[in-house]
């Protein structure tokens, strides 16, 4: 094509281009950036939206993540910050846990078996059924007297702790919830998809080996799955970070005494029960800061790992 | 995949499938079952005794009383409104930011791509704050502009429908140029038709993220009228008194249309799910 | 593939669904907002509670409108996380014209919340008659914010059937926290050899003001948790359970929303602690249960938990004459005697005619009455919520015996005073 049409394209384009990408480019301003930057100006100053804001620089930061010392001790300023930043990663253990029973069940789903679509849909209901609806269910079936958790336990001779109430069950609890709902659902399809497309002659090259089943899952399809298992692990670290409040506001109310306190309801607490703004954007920086440390170093250190296939 | 040999090891192998799957299976349904049969129990019965499975008589009436009395009506036609505008807003700015990103040449377009990659990572919390208070000069606190708008702009979205446009070669797009369309024809005309399952995809991810979000509504609506079914759902937790029957009976009415959507678009649904993170 | 179809470029589908869906939500936020385009004033006014409680705000309502027909009054039912949704509200520059306010007064009035009524007040009413506390309460620096129309207490709810059975005086209105333990004691049974208990002695607790514990000083600035008297209380919650056996679980039955009443009906406690706001469903759903109620035992002192109900003039109302009008409505002799049904008046002459003409259960209602020389509420303070978390954080601790009470308590205590500095 002659040049001067193909300049004439581009730069139409351009501004077709901007137009294309506006209402989508300005929400994410409005909504998404701007508000970052503006986190970041609010978490210098202590605000309550009922009277002025007022300058405080540093200090939140300060009173956030810092410590004293008294009787030779050293005492964090807000030792529940620490505690449920401790929490949240806590939870976030389920995260392996949660990958390895949707593996599991799509290796067994991946066989050649009648029915495959009906368990498959069958699984995925609890994803699609989470949410308040489903929590307020788990609450009731938690309850240490009269929930059919107990219940069932004690139809074998085992009594039962006190789940949400009790300060070393509640974040289990929670988990096993998390695992009920997330066994058979997205990421158990993403790894079906994922097996599905390993090429078979892998696993033909790995027979004529005279390898045997385990050998070929641990040498020929758990590395061919890297790229999925990384993708997921990822995104859900990133979730991971963020989730846990709507369990905790619906089903303990961040409870008992700040077990399942996650660093999202802790900043929920300051922003909207306590009216702390200041505070609250201090906390949420800080997280915004842990989660892009964490996804960095997740990609430098697994995408070294991820073999493509 | 377990690729066995030998015809009986195989059906060996098979049987314990079953076995697992139908246990798994039950875990999974079960809680819901029990929902189920919870909102069909009256008050008066013994909702403490968690024994029975099976409710004494069917109380539908348990239904009609949610629907009538607590204003369910209204919280579902929030929750419909909402979510419905929500996705039809997000699939269309999504899919236009996407295809100018996959497809059209524009000054500092990898980096504003990227500076949408690293959004991904914000989390809500941060956003959250700035937002409403934002809302509130707006006097948006409270109304149905609050509910939508902000969640109508993701980067997700945009990010998972480039992924897929760029995958769509590039031939008929060329010979579309060459037939005189225009950009929005391209868009509208090529890439749009083929891009079937990644739309639904996102549609159904949508719908279901929208339909579920609970903490930016709890903090954002204040009337009764205003609430969407989750937030309606946790005003049932009155201050002093839980209504269990009721509340159970909410709940399903809250899951059932998910239940649809997924029903109805598990093709589309499966498949975007497959295409967009095998090829991310 | 050739012979692509081209169409003109058009707005597809899509964008035309959004424009009509943006037009929809407009007509519909428009509706229903406050614009008073014929001239009527509207007013808006929260209310908690549970559907007997906005019925009566209701036909309350209906009465007022229809007296004052140029003013027209919408009732907000919210009932779950009141106080904090309404904070968001004023926060959010969508305040209410009047507000139910109960024990977390001090939280909004130390955020500017309420309208200042002491002269009106003044003018218009006779506070002679009332008890002597509750008025105090809505008083800040010297502004009377309000008056009550209600007062909540609580008490202890035995079964009588159950007593009887196990050979148990009723407990008097004088009885001591050795008598309660005694008594519940005697009460706790495991009926069908089991195992496992039954029916406990006493299901509930006692408040911390009956060892003669504080939380907080009364201006929110010095902690007083971490005390001898406190360590006791604690300690108490701890000993029902694990030392006298008389009760399952520690701390208050209410939190995990536990169907109280269903428990009592069904046996499963002999005595428990209930509120006054309790009382319509006790009344309904144990009619076929003979039972009574009994001040709350002595121990170190005698104490009843209160709080107060009123309805109070927000400061940012456009419409401070009609929304007084209101106001006043709601505190008026005849809305007390209205809500009696579940709380103490705070006018001692329409309480006393209350407890006079009572004729169904419970028989001994006058305990009302002589609760209300022993009250003690939460303080008024502004930061009341973020402190009393970390008190129940300890308590919590405490009762899952993760801590021993000092422990907690000196936790308790330099939590608060980190709230109370970074209020400086």
């Amino acid at each position: 094509m002659p040049h001067h049409r193909e300049v004439d394209t581009i730069n139409r384009r351009s501004g077709i281009a901007f137009a294309f990408l506006t209402p989508n480019l300005l929400g994410f301003m409005v909504f998404t950036f701007l508000p970052v930057l503006a986190a970041l100006g609010l978490s210098l100053y202590r605000w309550d939206l009922f009277h002025a804001p007022s300058f405080v620089g540093l200090r939140n930061f300060v009173e956030l993540l810092g410590w004293y010392q008294e009787d030779g001790q050293i005492h964090a300023n807000d030792p529940g910050f620490w505690k449920y930043l401790g929490n949240t990663l806590f939870l976030m253990m389920g995260i392996p846990v949660n990958m390895a029973a949707a593996l599991f069940i799509a290796l067994v789903l991946n066989q050649k078996i009648r029915g495959r679509v009906f368990f498959r849909t069958v699984f995925f209901l609890p994803t699609i059924c989470t949410g308040v609806g489903v929590m307020l269910l788990w609450m009731w079936i938690y309850n240490p007297e009269f929930g059919l958790l107990n219940h069932l336990l004690s139809l074998v001779g085992v009594e039962g702790p006190s789940w949400l109430r009790s300060y070393a069950w509640a974040k289990p609890s929670i988990m096993i919830m998390g695992l009920w709902g997330a066994m058979g659902g997205t990421n158990m399809i993403i790894y079906l998809a994922g097996l599905q497309g390993i090429p078979p002659e892998l696993y033909e090259a790995a027979d004529i080996d005279g390898a045997s089943s385990a050998a070929k899952f641990w040498y020929v399809t758990l590395p061919a799955l890297t790229p999925t298992t990384f993708f997921i692990f990822i995104t859900s670290v990133i979730g991971g970070f963020q989730g846990g409040f709507d369990a905790a506001y619906v089903m303990t109310r961040g409870g008992p005494d700040g077990a399942t306190t996650t660093i999202s309801y802790y900043i929920f607490e300051h922003a909207f029960q306590w009216f702390n703004m200041g505070y609250a954007a201090t906390i949420a920086v800080v997280l915004f800061a842990l989660v892009l440390l964490v996804t960095l170093v997740n990609w430098k250190f697994g995408g070294k790992r991820v073999q493509y296939v | 995949m377990f690729e066995l040999s030998v015809p009986l090891r195989r059906r060996l192998a098979h049987g314990t499938s079953y076995v697992f799957l139908i246990v798994v299976g039950i875990t999974m349904v079960a809680p819901l079952l029990w929902m189920l049969s919870t909102s069909l129990k009256s008050a008066q019965e013994d909702v403490l005794d968690p024994a029975q499975w099976l409710p004494a008589a069917l109380n539908w009436s348990n239904y009609v009383e949610v629907w009538v009395e607590i204003d369910f009506a209204r919280a579902l036609l929030n929750s419909v409104l909402v979510t419905v505008a929500v996705t039809v807003g997000q699939v269309f700015t999504s899919s236009l930011a996407a295809f100018a990103f996959a497809r059209l040449k524009f000054f500092g377009r990898d980096k504003i791509f990227l500076g949408y990659l690293a959004t991904l990572m914000v989390p809500g919390a941060v956003t959250m704050i700035p937002v409403f208070i934002l809302l509130r000069e707006l006097h948006w606190i409270n109304t149905y502009y609050a509910l939508i708008i902000p969640a109508m702009f993701s980067a997700y979205g945009t990010f998972l429908l480039r992924q897929f446009f760029l995958s769509i070669p590039t031939e008929l797009e060329e010979a579309a140029v060459l037939d005189g369309c225009s950009t929005f024809g391209i868009y509208r005309n090529v890439i749009l038709p083929l891009s079937k399952p990644a739309l639904s995809a996102l549609a159904i991810l949508t719908f279901m993220g929208s339909w579920r979000s609970f903490m930016w509504p709890l903090i954002v609506t204040h009337y009764q009228e205003m609430y969407t079914l989750p937030v309606a759902l946790t005003a049932f937790q009155e201050m002093h008194t839980v209504q269990w029957t009721l509340l159970m009976a909410g709940s399903v009415i809250m899951i059932l249309p998910m239940l649809v959507v997924f029903i109805v678009g598990q093709r589309f649904f499966i498949e975007g799910i497959r295409l967009g993170a095998v090829k991310g | 593939m050739h012979g692509v179809v081209v169409s003109t470029a058009r707005p597809g589908r899509p964008a035309i669904a959004i424009a009509c869906l943006l037009v929809v939500c407009g007509l519909i936020t428009g509706c229903g907002r406050r614009e008073a385009s014929d001239g009527a004033v509207r007013l808006v006014m929260t209310t908690a509670g549970g559907v007997k409680e906005r019925d009566i705000y209701n036909q309350a309502v209906s009465r007022f409108e229809a007296q004052h027909p140029n003013i027209h009054v919408r009732i907000l039912p919210i009932s779950k996380d009141y106080y904090r949704k309404v904070l968001v509200m004023i926060a959010g520059r969508d305040a209410p014209d009047l507000m139910w306010m109960g024990q977390s007064f001090g939280e909004f009035a130390g955020r500017g919340a309420f309208m200042d009524l002491s002269a009106r007040i003044a003018e218009e009413v006779d506070l002679d008659d009332y008890f002597d506390q509750p008025v105090g309460w809505y008083n800040i620096d010297g502004k009377q914010l309000g008056i009550p129309f209600a007062i909540d207490t609580d008490f202890v709810v035995y079964n009588k059937a159950l007593l009887d059975e196990a050979g148990v005086e009723y407990p008097t209105d004088d009885w001591t926290g050795q008598d309660l333990i005694r008594k519940a004691k005697a009460l706790t049974l495991d009926r069908d050899r089991d195992g496992r208990t039954d029916q406990y002695g006493y299901r509930g607790n006692v408040d911390s003001s009956a060892f003669g514990a504080e939380i907080i000083s009364a201006d929110g600035k010095t902690p007083l948790c971490n005390s001898p008297e406190m360590i006791d209380y604690l300690q108490f919650t701890l000993d029902v359970v694990h030392k006298h056996r008389i009760c399952p679980l520690p701390g208050d039955v209410e939190q995990e929303g536990l169907d109280t009443i269903s428990l009592f009906r069904q046996g499963k406690a002999a005595m428990m602690r209930f509120y006054t706001w309790s009382l319509p469903e006790l009344r309904d759903k144990c009619a076929d249960l003979d039972w009574d109620i009994v001040m709350m035992p002595k121990f170190a002192q005698r104490a009843h938990w209160a709080s107060s109900q009123a309805i109070l003039v927000s400061s940012e109302t456009p419409y401070p004459d009609e929304a007084w009008l209101l106001c006043k409505y709601f505190f008026s002799d005849e809305f007390q005697r209205i809500m009696a049904f579940r709380g103490l008046p705070p006018s001692r002459k329409v309480a006393e005619k209350i407890v006079a003409e009572n004729d169904e259960a419970p028989e001994n209602l006058a305990v009302l009455l002589k609760a209300a020389d022993y009250l003690y509420p939460f303080p008024r303070v502004a930061h009341l919520q973020e402190l009393m978390e970390h008190f129940w954080n300890a308590a919590e601790s405490v009762d899952a015996q993760r801590a021993t009470p000092q422990e907690a308590l000196q936790r308790a205590e330099k939590a608060m005073w980190r709230t109370i500095e970074r209020r400086q």
